[in-house]
């Protein structure tokens, strides 16, 4: 079972999305969700997390980007801690280009941009059924996620978009290759191997997903992605690569 | 420098030894330079002098001793100074060493019977300071020929960090290092019997306690001046900041009219029951409030960052960038750990800036957006901006060599990563969303 709950301070926008949300739950019978809570204060939300036990929830949260503090993003951070399996669903004016920086510090799970109704009807629905009928497989996606920490945060990346590990030359420097993204953080190979076993040893400094390979050339010792990117494999893990590939 | 009276073949062995320790101690500072903690790197540069300097010590070759003293000194001195992080620019430097040391060795080479009758002669005249003030000039004119010549190089970059008075210090202190080796070898050379090994070791702590207190001065006076700098170019950004302050809140004030007369006409429209009418009022309202979050990016959104000199460089970069037609969003929360790392990160945020800039330069509705905010432990500094649909991928604008700016002006992404590996505690990332690129420049508090 999942919570749904409701902030936004602009009372006649929160009505219109606490109908909108209670006509879909109406519609569509939805067994695994139930509505908690609608309020102007983010707090209340916080201080009804602080009484359940293991209890996660969908979270329609109003960010109020532009102007004064980033409100909402310190909730959504603080939602997150409480509730770290928590789907949180920013609803905003501003545009995707805004909300895309803000997608590394919390992770939501979607936008819904404050532009027509018919719209934000559509994203709430979707978001509900998806909320609704993927509990399994949102348990499934979340061991498929590598996650990395810094200082007291952690970041997630999904192993499927995954390229390969790199070395970076210093001591516990490593990076993450993947199609449009490349991120460095502190770590070691052996550890990430050790947690994700299908990963490859391509070399003393890589760890490959081998899902993304789409071409091995044996001559130059390359493998090649789906993405088009390359990695080197050393010669001594040649033969083993091709063995698990069996070529 | 060395026994005057050394057989050409003892001499060669000389040469060759010396080239073949420098090339190690090049090799090995370099790597270590580039991977390890300064106060390590420090420690083990201090060994391999010692170790080096001991062992031209039994070849009774006092004089690379020096040199090799004065090469950790220079080393020192780049991981001292706050503001010089060239790697590049140390190995530079570190190669002009080579070439003093090589120039000198041909020198002795060269002339080896020439010195020594120089030497004879001041000896038996009573006159040894004058041999040694020639042997000094001929020294110091490769030098400075070097220097010259190695001015227009990287060393340009170096010059920049550093004062008239700094370097003169440098130049006497190495000088009189110069001579006090002389002088021990050359007592050694009249009393073989006393041990050469013995004036070494007392020499290797004189001139290792020498060369530290000089470079105490040296670098303090770097530091203050690069300080100095640094103040002279935040109260130039704060003049700016105060300009562009008045200017907001005159903008403010005309768009707070233009806001009211939109909703006196509103209200019109509405009174007259024209439905039409009132929609076109309600577009022009929220056009009216999009074009002006555009043109006043929130410069007070600054304030959050607890230091003058990141505060000045986003400033400055902005300015730039509104200057060349980009609109610039700023998102920033509190940073108070903000002070701890303004020294490294000012270069790295003004080539990220920078970087940014010119990329909007060639894409046609530009936008930047620069966040930062501290959470859980960790300083986070997004600069996002508009690229080209062709541009390629983020490991293509990564590679080694690619610069998106135009030849000669600043460095690409790559140069950029190399500044931020020699931190520990920072991480660079980038990420590119449809036709908008991320570098987040992550630093661990």
């Amino acid at each position: 079972m999942r919570f749904i709950y409701l902030c936004e301070d602009q009372e006649m926008q929160r009505k219109f999305y606490e109908e909108s949300i209670l006509e879909q739950l109406r519609c569509n019978q939805y067994n695994q969700l139930q509505y908690r809570l609608s309020t102007d204060d983010p707090e209340d939300i916080l201080r009804d997390l602080n009484g359940l036990i293991n209890q996660s929830g969908i979270y329609f949260l109003d960010i109020q980007l532009g102007i004064g503090r980033l409100n909402g993003l310190e909730t959504a951070s603080r939602i997150r801690q409480a509730d770290p399996e928590g789907l949180i669903v920013f609803l905003t004016a501003h545009d995707e280009f805004s909300l895309t920086a803000l997608q590394r510090r919390v992770q939501p799970f979607d936008y819904i941009i404050k532009q027509d109704n018919q719209h934000e009807l559509k994203k709430i629905a979707a978001d509900l059924h998806f909320a609704n009928e993927n509990e399994v497989e949102l348990s499934e996606k979340k061991e498929s996620f590598f996650s990395y920490s810094m200082g007291k945060q952690v970041f997630q990346e999904p192993i499927a978009e995954i390229d390969c590990f790199e070395t970076t030359g210093i001591p516990h420097k490593i990076v993450c290759r993947m199609e449009n993204k490349e991120i460095e953080f502190r770590g070691e190979l052996n550890e990430i191997s050790e947690r994700f076993p299908t990963l490859f040893r391509g070399s003393k400094s890589t760890l490959i997903n081998l899902k993304r390979i789409q071409t091995l050339n044996i001559k130059k010792r390359k493998v090649a992605f789906v993405d088009g990117k390359e990695c080197k494999i050393s010669y001594r893990q040649l033969s083993e690569l091709r063995k698990v590939l069996g070529k | 420098m060395g026994s005057f009276n050394m057989t050409h073949t003892i001499l060669w062995y000389n040469f060759w030894m010396d080239i073949v320790n420098q090339f190690l101690t090049v090799v090995i500072f370099t790597i270590i330079c580039r991977t390890e903690f300064k106060s390590r790197f420090l420690l083990l540069g201090g060994v391999i002098s010692v170790v080096g300097a001991t062992l031209d010590v039994l070849h009774n070759d006092l004089g690379y001793l020096t040199l090799l003293l004065f090469l950790d000194g220079v080393i020192w001195i780049y991981h001292s100074d706050p503001v010089a992080t060239y790697n590049q620019l140390m190995f530079s430097f570190m190669i002009v060493i080579i070439g003093i040391t090589l120039a000198f060795r041909l020198l002795m080479l060269q002339y080896p019977i020439f010195l020594s009758q120089i030497g004879t002669y001041a000896i038996i005249n009573g006159k040894m300071l004058l041999s040694y003030i020639l042997i000094m000039v001929s020294f110091i004119a490769v030098v400075a020929m070097l220097i010259r010549e190695a001015y227009h190089w990287k060393i340009s970059r170096f010059s920049a960090y550093t004062n008239k008075k700094a370097q003169i210090i440098v130049a006497i202190f190495l000088t009189s290092y110069v001579i006090v080796i002389m002088a021990m070898d050359q007592m050694a050379l009249f009393n073989p019997k006393d041990g050469v090994f013995l004036y070494a070791v007392l020499s290797v702590f004189i001139l290792a306690g020498a060369i530290f207190g000089g470079l105490m001065i040296y670098v303090t006076v770097v530091i203050r001046r690069n300080r100095q700098l640094l103040h002279e170019q935040n109260y130039q950004n704060l003049a700016l900041y105060l300009a562009e302050l008045e200017t907001s809140y005159t903008k403010l004030r005309h768009f707070k009219h233009d806001y009211k007369n939109s909703l006196l006409t509103l209200k019109i429209y509405q009174q007259q029951a024209n439905p039409l009418k009132v929609f076109d009022a309600l577009d022009q309202l929220i056009n009216l409030e999009t074009q002006q979050t555009h043109e006043f990016p929130a410069i007070h959104e600054l304030d959050q960052i607890q230091s003058i000199p990141i505060k000045g460089i986003i400033y400055t970069k902005v300015l730039t960038a509104r200057e060349k037609n980009i609109p610039t969003t700023l998102r920033i929360e509190p940073i108070p750990d903000a002070q701890k790392f303004e020294w490294t990160i000012n270069e790295i945020l003004g080539i990220l800036l920078d970087n940014a800039i010119q990329a909007s330069e060639f894409v046609g509705k530009p936008r930047i957006e620069i966040i930062a905010y501290e959470h859980l432990g960790v300083v986070e500094f997004m600069i996002m901006n508009k690229i080209d649909e062709s541009t390629q991928s983020v490991d293509w604008m990564m590679t080694s060599g690619h610069t998106t700016k135009k030849s000669g002006q600043g460095i690409g992404l790559n140069s950029l990563q190399e500044q931020v590996s020699e931190h520990e505690n920072m991480f660079f990332s980038m990420q590119r969303e449809n036709n908008c690129v991320k570098a987040i420049l992550t630093i661990e508090v």
